[in-house]
């Protein structure tokens, strides 16, 4: 037992931090063209949310758990199992969060709206803009290029962010504790990974974790029924 | 256990000191333009003639699919050749380094003087003659040089193993690994019960355990060392730069930190070879000059370990 304790996180660690960053250029690289697209789709989630649309709705669902599927397969699969044999292990749970989200989206689990009052789906609708538009630039922020960009649909952590921010908005009481343990664990695995790395960004994961802790415990406000966004919340 | 058992004999200790001395400076030929001289120490279980800087790939050489880093890899391997190294050093637990390993060797040819030493690493018994049997695909080799169990991971029918395969001319040197200091004490016993030609260890400036009784076990029970680590996986590098190397540093000729620091680790008697990772080309000629340049005696050894822990 004492030489588990004499073991340091770094020491789980297979691969370098340039590693690391160019299984992203590669993925990038795979999707060439398409990458434009999955960019547009990734924006498609910041209008899908709004939508009081069943159908847009259960789209919305569709394509992120299209989403977990690419990145299960495109960044997990195809580059990061080469490097890490652990990164396998994390595929099943990938497809587990894709098939709930559909499941969910089509037994009306996931059809909470944004009202002006609901500081949970503000929350979560700031997390998700950030994890589509904002969290790709990190690359160029931290000295990289955007070759590396993590972009929602192939990097987990950018994916895992934007279904956070997707739930917090729209899923009812009981969908919302079935959708958040994978996205959570992914991201506190990744965390703790960009930590051993000693890369200078590790900091962004605890804080989406930290955003998505405040909008749990955020009050209930009563809905403003004056507000031209508002829907009743389901929950 | 007393302190007798762990006393040197005089002849072993003589032989060990007389090849440190400088009997063991050699050029190298062979390989395509290599033309360094450089010092080898011989295995004590045959006499084999070994550089004494060798090339670790634990977490260097795990780069995935990547083809531009794949051809860093190579570039790597070349320069090692070139300067004269032989051993590379590699596990399956190590991601996709063997894989690495056997893109550079493919595309170095047929005449690399490499000597190659693996691991078994498995839980499961049944399962180290397959995984050796799959680790020698990736490398791309008949069979490995050396074969260690890797972190004394199910060591007892590993080793076993390991003992009937050399028995069958399968590989040629079988050993034990451990790091990080660990499970020492296990680590002694098999030494002492057990016939090895080699154990890997992890040993740096800072990180001295194996100097008070692992290195003399070594010495006595003639067995090969190979230190990894020396720098700490490049955490004393960093550790000191930016601090002055001492002046009397240049009686043995360390230009830099890292020579500095693997010049400690190579100049002590029993180690037959160190493995310093890297994927510079630049890092492992740096490297590999240790291995053809003067190396501190005992005294200067202790000005050395004194010095760094003053700073």
């Amino acid at each position: 037992m004492d030489t588990w304790f004499s073991y340091r996180l770094s020491d789980f660690i297979l691969f370098s931090e340039r590693v690391y960053w160019r299984l992203f250029d590669q993925v990038n690289d795979l999707a060439g063209a398409f990458l434009t697209v999955l960019i547009a789709l990734g924006c498609l989630l910041l209008v899908g949310v709004w939508s009081r649309h069943r159908a847009v709705r259960n789209a919305t669902a569709m394509l992120l758990g299209a989403f977990w599927v690419s990145s299960a397969i495109l960044f997990l699969w195809f580059y990061y199992t080469p490097v890490n044999w652990a990164a396998r292990y994390a595929v099943p749970f990938f497809f587990l969060e894709a098939g709930l989200l559909i499941l969910l989206s089509f037994t009306g689990q996931l059809s909470r709206s944004l009202h002006k009052n609901d500081v949970k789906g503000w929350l979560g609708f700031v997390l998700l803009a950030y994890a589509v538009v904002i969290h790709p630039f990190t690359s160029l922020m931290f000295g990289r290029t955007l070759a590396s960009a993590e972009i929602v649909g192939l990097a987990p952590d950018a994916t895992a962010m934007a279904t956070l921010g997707v739930v917090l908005v729209t899923a009812t009481t009981r969908a919302l504790y079935l959708l958040l343990p994978i996205p959570v664990l992914a991201l506190t695995l990744s965390g703790l990974t960009l930590h051993a790395l000693g890369t200078a960004e590790a900091w962004v994961i605890p804080v989406a974790l930290l955003v998505t802790v405040a909008a749990l415990a955020s009050p209930k406000l009563p809905v403003d029924t004056g507000n031209t966004t508002t829907a009743k919340a389901e929950d | 256990m007393t302190d007798n058992e762990l006393t040197i004999s005089r002849r072993r200790l003589l032989q060990q000191s007389l090849a440190v001395a400088g009997a063991s400076l050699v050029p190298l030929g062979g390989w395509p333009e290599a033309q360094s001289v450089v010092r080898s120490r011989p295995i004590p279980s045959s006499g084999e003639a070994m550089p004494i800087v060798g090339l670790g790939t634990w977490i260097t050489f795990n780069v995935g699919n990547d083809t531009k880093l794949l051809n860093e890899s190579a570039a790597v391997m070349a320069a090692f050749f070139e300067a004269g190294g032989q051993m590379i050093d590699s596990s399956p637990m190590y991601g996709s380094s063997q894989d690495t390993l056997g893109f550079g060797l493919d595309k170095l040819g047929d005449s690399t003087p490499v000597f190659s030493a693996d691991k078994v690493w498995t839980s499961n018994p049944d399962n180290g003659a397959s995984q050796i049997e799959t680790s020698e695909q990736r490398w791309g080799v008949p069979r490995f040089d050396l074969l260690q169990v890797h972190n004394l991971v199910a060591w007892e029918p590993h080793l076993r193993l390991l003992q009937h395969m050399k028995a069958e001319g399968e590989v040629r040197y079988i050993g034990i690994t451990t790091s990080e200091s660990r499970r020492h004490d296990e680590f002694e016993r098999i030494m002492r019960e057990h016939p090895l030609d080699f154990i890997q260890v992890s040993y740096n400036i800072l990180n001295r355990d194996i100097e008070e009784r692992i290195l003399p076990l070594a010495m006595d029970k003639g067995i090969a060392v190979i230190a990894n680590r020396p720098f700490q996986q490049k955490q004393l590098i960093h550790r000191f730069e930016g601090k002055p190397l001492p002046s009397w540093a240049n009686e043995f000729e360390a230009a830099s930190w890292a020579q500095f620091l693997l010049k400690y680790v190579i100049s002590h008697p029993a180690i037959t070879c160190a493995i310093p990772a890297t994927t510079r080309v630049d890092h492992v000629r740096e490297n590999m000059a240790c291995a053809a340049g003067p190396l501190p005696d005992a005294d200067q050894r202790e000005r050395m370990a004194a010095y760094v822990r003053s700073l």
